[in-house]
């Protein structure tokens, strides 16, 4: 009994010891365990003492977060998804209007104002940027060489180095369903590549998803599957454990993979050296239409019914300014937002030029861009399609059903 | 005299009479099973009224539920998703008992009272203490098309037209993971049985043997039929399980590919908690709930009433 008694007396101090001495003015919760250490970097130097706080799994961070937004004990700060994945919250009045904050940064020209446009509602704006990245094709720059090929500038010359590395017995690109999400990837980079305002129509209702345009993107696509221009839908990612097509690009069995800037850290896990990855663009179908690419942002919300809100502004305009930004790109090798900022690696530091001095427009991923539910269910009507490409008019169909049902619940 | 002492037998059966105790000790029982009865209220029967009356309502988490009658269920039902998760739900709750409760107790039959037989019965075990996630995430790897072991294996032996996407091909996708949850729930099953087992009586299995009843008589007249509470058992968790799988399926395939391998409580998860649809997912809980009790109702039912009859 006396054994039990100190037992427990150990366990209360021993919990007594792992409480935090002192709770912090804000507290910023996020579901990316991984980004912990990069944020505790960034936030040291806050101007009111900030604690990440890590949450391992996305659903469940979602749903502590929402919980407490309504509450004065939500976060001061909280990460999350852009555009349409942000819109109910912003509709039921839980996050902060960061608009002024933005005005300062951007009446010094530091910050691009259409960055703000995947955070702006009704022309005001609810976030800061937490990740931006942009989506693009990286290369083996082995394969390519080993095979004679440049970086493509036009769709002819990037069919053509399909069709080479095809005949060299190299897979040209990766595509998966493995994981779900990755389904839209080639979705969403055709219908851009083929008429950036049909996607954009096409993600807010205003195009329907039979429309002989959208057929003629399944076309494209089928006709690439069936060429063999892709590796078999079921190659693993490494949403899940196993990485194949990390593997079989850092072999050289893979010489393209198309996908958000931050998969190059995964990259160099499966064995590449950065020196051996190269990146670029998708160019567009037709010579004549103008450079466009598609990014993905993931802002900071602050929500507006916190005890920490004022203290939680003060930290936001720290996130935004370039000590903050350098110290957050040094660590994460993000393409820098903040102009004042350098990007950490030459690849994303040309990336990033090439994209700001050649004019590009930038276009909302397929994920933010379209209401939840069409975009959750769409990867899996599409995923559908790359496992029995056979089955695009059929999936045409239900993604129209699909969208109609929705946007008539929106309105 | 007599008076006197029917009196005193009266004034004592009076004395010890509950109702003419004090209240605060008659309290006392009641204080033992408060904590109990708070707990299972609190964290049981609070939840699943409230889950019932959102499974009548529209409701996203943030802004205030609204009544909506019986359209989560009329919704329901007219959804294929909806019908395909039963589907799968159906199929995993038989194959969670044939499979692993079978083979549970054939492998307690075959090497009960065997020497040698700890490591087997360790090895088998083995899988059980560790987590469905873990065991999604070792069978990945199992089944990945491109360097997975079974498709090795069936490279390396000369079987290579029989390699599949077995985690991709509906219905192929849930009989690779009910292979998966075999290979975990197996042991489990086993220790239940070799448990009953050990506890026979031996009269009875001694007298069948002087008697010259062969072994495989004995076990389907004699063993099987006293070892029917544990079978009982087995099969009710078997049932209730299958029916409420959700970890392993969402770590292997997430319900996909095209929603093709989820059940109810995978459709119920995406609709809470990546749809934020909580009336329509409440109505799916609702609905996984009824059917489990109803079916360990009338199971359980049923198997008291073979009970009473023997």
């Amino acid at each position: 009994m006396q054994m039990i008694r100190k037992l427990g007396l150990a366990a209360a101090l021993a919990g007594g010891l792992t409480a935090p001495a002192l709770a912090a003015d804000v507290d910023l919760y996020h579901d990316k365990a991984n980004w912990q250490d990069a944020y505790t970097k960034v936030l040291g130097e806050a101007p009111a003492s900030t604690e990440a706080v890590p949450y391992a799994d996305t659903s469940s961070y979602q749903a502590a977060v929402r919980a407490s937004l309504r509450t004065s004990s939500a976060p001061g700060i909280f990460t999350w998804w852009s555009g349409y994945r942000m819109k109910d919250l912003v509709d039921a009045g839980l996050v902060a209007d960061v608009s002024d904050l933005w005005k300062k940064y951007t009446d010094a020209g530091l910050y691009s104002p259409s960055l703000a446009s995947a955070y702006t509602f009704d022309g005001k704006i609810y976030g800061i940027p937490n990740l931006v990245a942009y989506w693009a094709v990286f290369y083996n720059k082995k394969v390519f060489a080993d095979n004679g090929i440049e970086p493509p500038k036009t769709w002819e010359e990037l069919t053509a180095a399909a069709e080479k590395l095809k005949a060299a017995g190299i897979t040209p690109f990766g595509a998966t369903v493995e994981g779900r999400w990755p389904a839209f990837i080639w979705f969403q980079e055709f219908l851009v590549r083929q008429d950036p305002d049909l996607y954009n129509r096409l993600m807010n209702g205003e195009a329907k998803y039979t429309d002989p345009e959208v057929e003629q993107v399944f076309k494209t696509w089928k006709d690439w599957i069936d060429k063999g221009y892709f590796t078999d839908p079921s190659i693993s990612f490494g949403t899940a454990g196993t990485n194949a097509m990390a593997s079989e690009f850092a072999k050289g069995d893979l010489a393209m993979i198309l996908v958000g800037t931050w998969y190059a850290a995964t990259l160099q896990e499966a064995g590449m050296s950065p020196d051996d990855i190269g990146i670029f663009i998708m160019p567009n179908q037709k010579a004549d239409m103008g450079p466009a690419v598609i990014f993905e942002t993931g802002p900071l919300l602050l929500a507006a019914n916190s005890g920490q809100a004022e203290d939680a502004m003060k930290v936001a305009d720290y996130w935004m300014s370039a000590p903050a930004q350098q110290t957050w790109v040094d660590a994460q090798d993000f393409p820098p937002v903040n102009k004042d900022v350098k990007a950490k690696s030459e690849l994303i530091a040309n990336l990033v030029t090439e994209i700001n001095d050649g004019g590009y427009t930038q276009i909302n991923r397929f994920w933010e861009a379209t209401p939840t539910p069409i975009a959750e269910a769409a990867v899996d009507e599409l995923g559908g399609f790359m496992l029995q490409p056979d089955t695009y008019p059929q999936v045409m169909e239900n993604l129209q059903a699909l969208a109609e049902k929705t946007w008539a619940a929106q309105k | 005299m007599s008076g006197t002492a029917s009196a005193a037998l009266a004034g004592g059966a009076a004395a010890t009479t509950p109702t003419a105790r004090p209240f605060s000790q008659r309290m006392v029982p009641y204080l033992y099973v408060l904590p109990a009865v708070a707990f299972v209220g609190l964290f049981l029967l609070y939840p699943m009224v409230v889950t019932l009356w959102q499974s009548f309502t529209s409701f996203d988490g943030i802004t205030d539920p609204v009544f909506n009658g019986l359209d989560n269920y009329v919704e329901l039902f007219a959804d294929p998703n909806f019908l395909l998760s039963l589907r799968n739900t159906l199929i995993w709750t038989v194959a969670s008992v044939i499979f692993p409760v079978t083979l549970g107790l054939v492998f307690a039959l075959a090497i009960n009272g065997i020497r040698g037989s700890g490591f087997f019965k360790t090895s088998v075990y083995l899988p059980a203490t560790i987590s469905a996630a873990a065991v999604g995430i070792l069978f990945t790897f199992v089944f990945d098309p491109g360097n997975g072991v079974i498709n090795a294996f069936l490279e390396a032996v000369g079987l290579g037209a029989l390699k599949q996407r077995w985690l991709f091909e509906s219905p192929l996708n849930t009989f690779a993971m009910i292979g998966a949850y075999t290979w975990q729930q197996t042991g489990l099953n086993m220790m239940l049985f070799l448990v009953g087992l050990q506890g026979l009586p031996t009269e009875p299995l001694e007298a069948a043997k002087l008697d010259g009843c062969s072994p495989w008589r004995l076990t389907r007249q004699i063993v099987i039929p006293m070892l029917a509470p544990y079978i009982v058992i087995a099969t009710l968790l078997a049932v209730v399980n299958g029916f409420k799988v959700f970890d392993l399926i969402w770590v292997m395939t997430q319900g996909g590919p095209s929603r093709s391998s989820e059940t109810l409580a995978v459709t119920m998860y995406r609709e809470a908690f990546i749809l934020f649809r909580l009336g329509y997912s409440a109505a799916i809980a609702v609905i996984i709930s009824i059917a489990a009790i109803a079916f360990s109702y009338f199971y359980m039912r049923s198997v008291v009433r073979q009970e009473t009859q023997i």
